[in-house]
């Protein structure tokens, strides 16, 4: 409405003249026409349309948009030579939690009455049998920050992507190297890959799919 | 009891068994976990529903999931050929900026 353009224009302040103003009526005519409820359409997962947003501002990502990057990289990966290679969870911080839990009941993960890891048994059953011979994860560490995690089998190789620049969290690392040698019964080693250094408070998210998404495009190619 | 008896109750038992409740456990991200009694006929977002009650949370701020995918209002334990002692993993979205 020209009531909220003029609220807006006040705050702009100084910013703002008689050519510019135009222009902010210009842009929220357009928000207008766009659709900022209901779902996201194209995805498999039933996102709001409002997460859209937050890659505009300085919010912090979430899971869900973890979510929303992976499903798109996955639909990329496939239209590569060697995308047959990678696998690519949906919900991908729920699978690293769930490699934390079974590591936090070793005595459990196999035994026949167990039925909680089926999901994180089938994809390692995919990689040790070679079907697949990349895994890629984004991980939320401390609630806080998001880094990315390659699998490579064939190089027994962790990869780990931290755009802050610090060590695998001990955890994580404990964990991967136990599921792993669950499935290969060898001893993974855990090396860094390149990814862009944060400067801000906010990014990290984005910056660990972009070396995600650079790596396996590299490896791929 | 005769061989027809027994063919003609056969089809009655199995309707029966397809009805019969199962025992599922629901588990946080912590490793929480909760057990619950549902038919296989039953709509899973009604346990979701109980769940949520239970841990004192908004339904709609978490997620359920069973074998890796999200469950959807529609789904039944039946229509994800869930079976007794079946796990539904819980999760609550997790964000992230810096360290």
């Amino acid at each position: 409405s020209r009531s909220r353009v003029e609220s807006c224009a006040t705050l702009l302040g100084p910013l703002l003249n008689d050519k510019s103003l135009p222009l902010v009526e210009e842009a929220c005519d357009a928000l207008k026409r766009l659709q900022w409820t209901g779902k996201i359409n194209g995805f498999s997962i039933q996102v709001r349309v409002d997460y859209l947003a937050h890659l505009f501002t300085t919010k912090w990502l979430s899971s869900e948009h973890m979510d929303l990057f992976i499903e798109l990289l996955r639909a990329r990966v496939a239209g590569m030579e060697h995308g047959w290679k990678v696998e690519l969870p949906g919900e991908t911080a729920t699978f690293i939690q769930k490699i934390i839990q079974a590591y936090n009941k070793q005595a459990t993960y196999y035994h026949s009455s167990c039925k909680e890891f089926r999901w994180i048994q089938r994809v390692g059953q995919s990689l040790a049998v070679g079907q697949k011979t990349l895994l890629g994860l984004l991980a939320n560490v401390r609630d806080t920050h998001w880094v990315a995690i390659i699998i490579n089998t064939e190089r027994l190789t962790i990869f780990h992507a931290d755009s802050m620049g610090d060590f695998i969290d001990d955890e994580l690392k404990l964990a991967l190297q136990w599921w792993t040698y669950q499935h290969f019964g060898k001893d993974f080693n855990v090396c860094d890959m390149p990814v862009c250094k944060q400067q801000d408070m906010h990014s990290c998210g984005i910056l660990a799919f972009g070396a995600l998404e650079a790596f396996l495009s590299n490896d791929l190619d | 009891m005769s061989e027809e008896d027994q063919h003609s109750t056969q089809p009655e038992i199995k309707d029966e068994d397809a009805n019969a409740p199962i025992n599922v456990k629901v588990v946080s991200s912590t490793g929480d976990e909760v057990f619950f009694k549902i038919k296989r006929s039953t709509k899973l977002s009604k346990l979701q529903g109980a769940y949520a009650a239970k841990v004192g949370k908004d339904v709609g701020s978490i997620r359920f999931l069973y074998d890796g995918s999200r469950i959807s209002e529609t789904d039944t334990p039946a229509s994800l050929d869930m079976e007794d002692n079946d796990t539904i993993d819980v999760m609550v979205e997790q964000v992230g900026g810096c360290h």
